[in-house]
């Protein structure tokens, strides 16, 4: 997992990856610059040394992408400030103060049962991955 | 004459001075935002979310600073644009705490520079204890709410805010406000009964040009830049005093204390320059103090040198409750709107004035997502999705209770910083008194039934801790009786000749209702009483 005082390539690496998963998809137009911004953030940001088990997370998460929404989700209940949830919020501003994806996120009509459709699918969902992530988080913390 | 601070009370308190022909020094730290202010596009939020290749610098921050990671501190809910607000007071301004976390701000404008609007009266109920009655204040309402612009409508909230005849006309609301209102007029039997009243909200936000200023053309930019002017900020007054002769304005000067010199009638006002620490001493025959309800504690405890006497310190409770507003669910979103309060709720619980519940409607889209996402339970792309879908009905009830002095409720001037600088920091320790807390819960719960009932649902009762509601007051009250710190009815600081208080310090309690607009007019009332002397 990369630190402040990796290389930018590192940092901008994990941007990409942290952006292609809040997005669900690879944008072109925007992942370059916001790489190199989530980079300069990083830099910025977190200039203390963060707890060893959260640069572990960081890092079982940089390497098993696969793994990353259940780590969230679990994270998200068990563990709201740590490193990986303070990284994937900087990213998610970088990326919804980016024109290109402004669509993607400010509110769209939708029918009303479609809105409620939506969210029980998204309960559902979040109830899985957290029951995964839960497994993971210690299996994470473990990893070197 | 020399007025400290260029807030909304000492603004206020200069604006008759210096209209009537009195020599008046401001002095004042006066931080301006120099980075971000001439990069705002004069478009609206939507245009430059959807254009603008900049936004990340005003909506992040060059330093990100706009992007709070962990948890709430002071100054960290302002924008970017906004954080000079508090700027520097940590240094300059030191306050330890375990139970109160205030803002205080070394502005020019003061906390002024970043408030909600919201331009409410005082009536003789909110005023109960006062030295003072809601008639002495009332032309000064006028006049201030005239010089200023506030808008806002005849409806059921017209006589809890206040008969105002220079109101400009209501600002537009948006739809989901607009969809409340309506709900509440087709209940409006039951929820009077009930004790709950709602209607427009009274902003100081221009409808119609007025001064130099533009009325607002809905850009939802409130929260980033003063455009058009349309939204009053108390820089604008000390700006148009500026263009006036005998008013001068020097900067960065904190004041420290104050001692009248023994046999003339004159002061002598000792500061120090908030870059270099270098101390300078400016003489005049009146002072008037409006450097914020600590900021004037400080000064006038280090002038008696009463350190470790304990003054009171008031704050309004205030908490957030999002809600969904559900007949809104997926329903579009007019580009055109305001950021700022959309409809005003007033809860009478017992239907006599006393104890009002006050709360304001806020919409949600321009604050950005990512700043709800971070307190959702939620991975982040979902929260990104479920919030994306509820925006269109979501609504932040901003809550307010009223606050009085207690025996657990103190500040007190210490020897000593916290940290290498300041001679000494202000202390305040903030404990309401026993059934407060759970009195405030009980009539917020009765409140917040009677919205349900309007199928706008609750969802989490935010507290962000005592002081965050921006609303400081009571450590030196007006008040008739011949006692040792206190200001007489007029704000004079007693055991002084010449030294007159006028922001919250002087307030003796806390209405549950915004106090800004009562700032200014007794500032102005203040103001109105020196240049019948002075003159």
């Amino acid at each position: 997992m990369p630190d402040p005082t990796h290389p930018a390539s590192d940092l901008e690496r994990e941007g990409a990856l942290l952006a292609r998963y809040l997005l669900g998809r690879r944008s072109a137009s925007a992942s370059e610059v916001s790489a190199a911004r989530y980079a300069d953030a990083c830099r910025r940001l977190f200039t203390e040394p963060a707890p060893p088990r959260d640069i572990a997370l960081m890092r079982f998460a940089c390497r098993h992408p696969l793994a990353l929404p259940c780590l969230d989700a679990a994270a998200g209940l068990l563990l709201p400030r740590t490193l990986l949830r303070q990284k994937l919020i900087l990213m998610l501003a970088i990326l919804e103060t980016m024109p290109e994806l402004a669509e993607s996120f400010l509110p769209a009509a939708k029918p009303p049962l479609r809105v409620i459709a939506g969210l029980a699918r998204t309960g559902a969902a979040v109830a899985f991955k957290t029951l995964g992530g839960v497994v993971l988080l210690p299996l994470a913390w473990r990893s070197r | 004459m020399i007025v400290v601070g260029s807030g909304p009370s000492a603004a206020s308190a200069a604006w008759p001075l210096v209209s009537a022909g009195i020599t008046v020094l401001m002095l004042d730290v006066g931080h301006e935002d120099s980075t971000y202010a001439g990069i705002i596009p004069p478009a609206s939020f939507l245009e430059n979310r959807r254009r603008d290749d900049r936004q990340h610098r005003y909506f992040l921050g060059d330093d990100f600073e706009g992007v709070p990671l962990g948890k709430v501190r002071v100054g960290a809910q302002l924008t970017p644009p906004r954080q000079h607000i508090a700027r520097d007071t940590d240094r300059l301004t030191p306050l330890s705490s375990s139970t109160f976390l205030p803002t205080e701000s070394l502005a020019l404008g003061g906390l002024g520079s970043g408030w909600g609007a919201s331009s409410v009266q005082f009536d003789d109920v909110d005023m109960e204890g006062w030295p003072i009655r809601a008639a002495d204040l009332a032309p000064h309402y006028e006049s201030a709410a005239s010089r200023i612009g506030v808008s806002g409508g005849r409806d059921d909230l017209f006589a809890f805010y206040g008969a105002c005849g220079a109101l400009q006309p209501p600002l537009e609301i948006d739809d989901n406000g607009r969809a409340l209102l309506a709900r509440y007029a087709s209940r409006r039997g039951e929820m009077n009964e009930g004790g709950l009243y709602m209607g427009s909200p009274r902003l100081a936000v221009l409808t119609r040009d007025l001064d130099g200023r533009r009325a607002t053309r809905y850009g939802e930019m409130d929260f980033y830049a003063d455009t058009d002017r349309s939204v009053y900020r108390p820089w604008m007054t000390v700006e148009k005093m500026r263009s006036m002769p005998g008013f001068a304005y020097e900067r960065p000067w904190l004041v420290k204390s104050f001692r009248e010199l023994p046999g003339l009638d004159r002061l002598e006002v000792i500061a120090s320059h908030a870059q270099t620490g270098d101390q300078a001493i400016f003489t005049c025959r009146r002072l008037v103090l409006g450097a914020g309800a600590m900021g004037t504690a400080r000064i006038v405890l280090r002038s008696f040198g009463l350190f470790d006497r304990p003054l009171p310190i008031l704050s309004n409770a205030h908490v957030y409750v999002p809600c969904i507003n559900l007949p809104m669910l997926g329903k579009p979103m007019s580009e055109r709107r305001h950021s700022l309060t959309q409809v005003g709720l007033i809860f009478d619980p017992n239907k006599d004035r006393r104890g009002l519940v006050y709360a304001e409607a806020h919409g949600y889209r321009s604050l950005l997502l990512f700043k709800l996402a971070k307190e959702a339970f939620l991975p982040v792309p979902e929260a990104v999705r479920t919030f994306r879908d509820l925006m269109s009905a979501l609504l932040i009830l901003v809550i307010e209770h009223e606050d009085r002095p207690a025996p657990g409720k103190t500040c007190r001037l210490r020897r000593g910083g916290a940290r290498p600088g300041p001679d000494d920091h202000l202390e305040v320790d903030y404990q309401p008194a026993l059934g407060e807390a759970a009195g405030q819960r009980a009539a917020e719960r009765r409140m917040l039934r009677l919205v349900r009932r309007l199928s706008c649902w609750p969802l989490q009762r935010i507290d962000p801790g005592h002081g965050a509601s921006i609303h400081y007051g009571g450590a030196l009250p007006m008040s008739s009786r011949d006692q040792e710190l206190t200001t007489t009815p007029a704000c004079l600081l007693r055991g002084t000749r010449g030294v007159y208080l006028v922001d919250g310090s002087v307030l003796p309690s806390l209405p549950a209702k915004p106090l800004t607009l009562t700032l200014m007019a007794n500032g102005e009332r203040v103001g109105c009483h020196l240049a019948g002397q002075m003159t």
